[in-house]
């Protein structure tokens, strides 16, 4: 009887991820196939749920919530019209929620069950193993975001912050500072130039300027807001990059596929100041070259050999974010199957102390840093501690803790460090 | 100098005659009366024309001066009394509030057609409304739910709408073929600007259930419900539409804002209105104030005495029951002003 299962599983599973689980979910015996008395929405909720209690999945009816909502094309359950809660569902909707539904009892994360998810204003498309963006981190974008709104803007100086993000992933944090930016500098243009003077320009492509006329000047291009996405999984770029497209920001993010922990060894003086001279928008415009080779023709050997000096070309930045594995090694076996299966562990393990990753942004920094320019990391709780000490312990870099901000639940999560000025 | 009297002597006229209980405003669909009188306009040249004719400055000069000038000043008085009839919160957003009552399954159902109404109203006055929570029961009622509304003037319109709103018909669910009478009631809040509230983060508790554990990249819940209590006062504001943390705290935030807001405006002004038939506010909520009745198809508004036929396009949300709003925005104009005048008398007495 036992060798019925595998040969039974080869029969029923097809080509493709959820192919296995099916298969899974037949050899287990539980009654998962639509039931002839189970039509409506609630009903099915409440049946998966039992399922999953039973199974002692966490979140039984989040999840099973999640997942009838997401077949029956809403985000959540109790936004859900009433009448649909009711209605009887097809058999292709039923079916659809049994799939997903087997998916969740293999402890997948229901993000990549639905293969969505929203941060902040936006939705995500999700795959597994890109690391899924916690609800803390909408917190570290706001943060930055007050800071950019904030920073004194130098007279003349029309530029839009340049960003750089370290550990990308699925894109969360790059792609909502850029959507929620424009906004902000067409804000503070207007009050400048007045309404009527400027327009955005949607054929700045990769240069991704606004352009502004006016009588005396015949065309002047400004900076808008940009990042540089860098991360050293090619499932991240690659995912990234789709976000983009999704949310039409392709135009003013650039990825790159590199290992901040690998690189030539650097002394100081081998910074910012010797690189290319030039404008901005010439930089980049090189730079888009640059970027599209990149993405476009990526390469395993490209991608883990890249390093940081890649980054030179594009001008220092006013300001590095990065949500940077953090976990401590050791509680690494402690997390739940959701994480520790299907989500990358190089977006997670961050080393005896969690500081590995932490420490090379934290070196790279200064030569990647405009002067006065900003760092925002989220960390663990025991972190704030162990980075002030490290930077006191390095005084060549210039860097200070200037302030520490605690998430939602009041662990002190959130670090700002400043590059000290000439 | 004599036109700019026998303009605002017109104005005056005009004015006055919106005031009055029952009458309706002049001609809504028709160029706008303000127009009428602008440089250049039709009433107000011709109006030039004949204080400028030498014959009726000989024929009747002076009298025709002093009427002028008694109309600036009942203008000068009218445009006072304008100012005291405008609210502080006329031109704020609101949080509609709409919540089952006596009736069972029967009243989740009115409910959950009053919540469409008013998202159908909103839409026909184009303003932006955004479910905050919803509540459905199991065969397609609403127990309760609440939208933020926005737009010009959303307040100044939807703030009569609060109230207990009372449905007779024979129900889906009744099979002897009787007719019922439910309840279901409207909370309108209006949402304070930064300016109108402010709330000290130290009073917030806010939970969400990752409170426990490490949280971070420790844990991946999917739970993004938010519970904000505001210690001080105990009010409590709950979301749970979105899928972002972040969206649903901002939402649960606008909520609590407006309850408190609210709670500020009702000590302030309950004295004030208290001898009101049109009351705004939690004062007006335990009040009954209209009647859906469905077999003799007619709405019934109890403050106005006023009746509207055709309760299929009423309950459509656009302009039948655009009319209704605009009566009982009259008689509230109406009374205050009665109100402000008998206090002068007493004050003169």
């Amino acid at each position: 009887m036992e060798s019925w299962g595998p040969m039974l599983r080869a029969l029923l599973s097809g080509p493709g991820r959820r192919g296995g689980t099916r298969g899974w979910a037949f050899r287990s015996g539980q009654p998962h196939l639509p039931l002839a008395g189970l039509s409506s929405a609630t009903e099915l909720v409440n049946h998966w749920t039992g399922v999953f209690e039973k199974r002692g999945i966490p979140e039984a009816r989040e999840s099973s919530e999640y997942i009838v909502a997401h077949v029956l094309g809403a985000k959540t359950f109790q936004s859900l019209r009433p009448a649909l809660r009711t209605q009887p569902l097809s058999p292709q909707q039923l079916q659809c929620i049994q799939e997903l539904s087997s998916c969740r009892l293999q402890r997948m994360p229901v993000q990549y069950i639905l293969g969505e998810w929203d941060f902040k204003g936006l939705s995500l498309k999700m795959a597994p193993p890109v690391f899924i963006p916690r609800p803390e981190t909408e917190e570290l974008v706001e943060w930055v975001l007050e800071e950019v709104v904030q920073r004194p803007r130098v007279e003349g100086a029309q530029d839009g912050p340049l960003i750089l993000e370290v550990g990308c992933g699925s894109g969360a944090i790059a792609l909502s500072l850029l959507s929620q930016l424009p906004e902000t500098l067409a804000l503070e243009m207007k009050k400048l130039l007045g309404a009527s003077l400027f327009r955005w320009d949607l054929e700045q492509g990769p240069r991704g300027g606004i352009s502004w006329h006016s009588a005396s000047q015949p065309s002047f291009i400004l900076g808008q807001s940009r990042v540089i996405a860098v991360d050293k999984g090619e499932a991240a770029i690659s995912l990234t990059h789709e976000n983009a497209q999704r949310l039409r920001l392709q135009d003013r993010i650039w990825m790159v596929p590199l290992d901040v922990t690998l690189g030539p060894k650097t002394g100081p003086g081998c910074g910012w100041g010797t690189a290319l001279p030039g404008t901005w928008w010439q930089v980049a415009l090189e730079s888009f070259t640059y970027q599209w080779t990149n993405v476009c023709c990526v390469s395993p050997s490209l991608s883990t050999e890249g390093s940081w000096t890649h980054l030179l070309p594009w001008g220092p930045v006013d300001l590095v974010v990065s949500n940077p594995p953090y976990v401590f090694h050791q509680d690494m076996e402690q997390l739940a199957p959701e994480i520790r299966s299907y989500e990358d562990v190089a977006a997670l393990d961050g080393g005896e102390e969690g500081m590995d990753v932490i420490a090379h942004i934290l070196a790279l920094a200064p030569q990647l840093l405009k002067d006065s320019g900003n760092i925002f990391l989220e960390v663990d709780p025991r972190q704030p501690e162990l980075v002030s000490r490290w930077l006191q312990s390095r005084p060549d870099l210039d860097l200070q803790l200037v302030a520490v901000r605690r998430d939602f639940c009041g662990r002190p999560r959130f670090l700002h460090i400043r590059r000290s000025g000439p | 100098m004599r036109a700019r009297l026998l303009w605002g002597a017109a104005r005056c006229l005009w004015a006055r005659q919106a005031v009055g209980p029952a009458r309706r405003p002049i001609s809504y669909g028709s160029t706008p009366l303000e127009e009428l009188f602008t440089r250049g306009g039709p009433l107000r040249t011709f109006l030039e024309r004949q204080v400028g004719s030498e014959t009726h400055l000989r024929v009747g000069g002076p009298e025709l001066a002093e009427v002028a000038k008694l109309l600036g000043e009942k203008e000068q008085e009218l445009q006072e009394t304008e100012h005291l009839l405008h609210e502080e919160t006329d031109e704020n957003d609101l949080i509609l509030e709409v919540t089952a009552g006596v009736g069972g399954q029967e009243a989740m159902l009115f409910t959950s057609e009053i919540f469409d109404m008013y998202q159908q109203y909103a839409a026909f006055k184009r303003w932006n409304f955004e479910t905050l929570e919803y509540f459905p029961s199991e065969i397609g009622g609403l127990r309760h739910a609440s939208a933020s509304i926005g737009g010009s003037e959303a307040y100044k319109h939807m703030k009569f709408e609060g109230g207990v709103h009372r449905v007779q018909r024979v129900p889906k669910t009744e099979k002897q073929g009787r007719i019922h009478t439910s309840t279901m009631t409207v909370a309108i809040l209006p949402q304070p600007t930064e300016i109108n509230l402010v709330i000290n983060p130290k009073d917030l508790r806010i939970d969400t259930k990752r409170a426990s554990g490490a949280g971070g990249q420790h844990v991946n819940t999917t739970d993004s419900a938010v519970r904000i209590v505001h210690l001080p006062t105990g009010v409590v504001s709950e979301c749970q539409q979105e899928r972002s943390q972040l969206k649903n705290r901002e939402m649960a935030m606008k909520k609590l804002r407006a309850k408190l807001y609210s709670m500020q405006l009702e000590e302030e002004t309950s004295k004030r209105y208290n001898a009101r038939k049109i009351q705004i506010g939690t004062r007006g909520r335990s009040e009954k104030i209209r009647t859906y009745n469905f077999p003799q198809n007619r709405v019934t508004d109890h403050r106005i005495n006023k009746s509207l036929h055709d309760l299929e396009t009423f309950m459509q949300g656009d302009y039948l029951l655009d009319e209704l709003v605009q009566s009982l925005k009259d008689y509230a104009n109406y009374e205050s002003l009665v109100e402000i005048i008998s206090k002068n008398v007493y004050c003169v007495l």
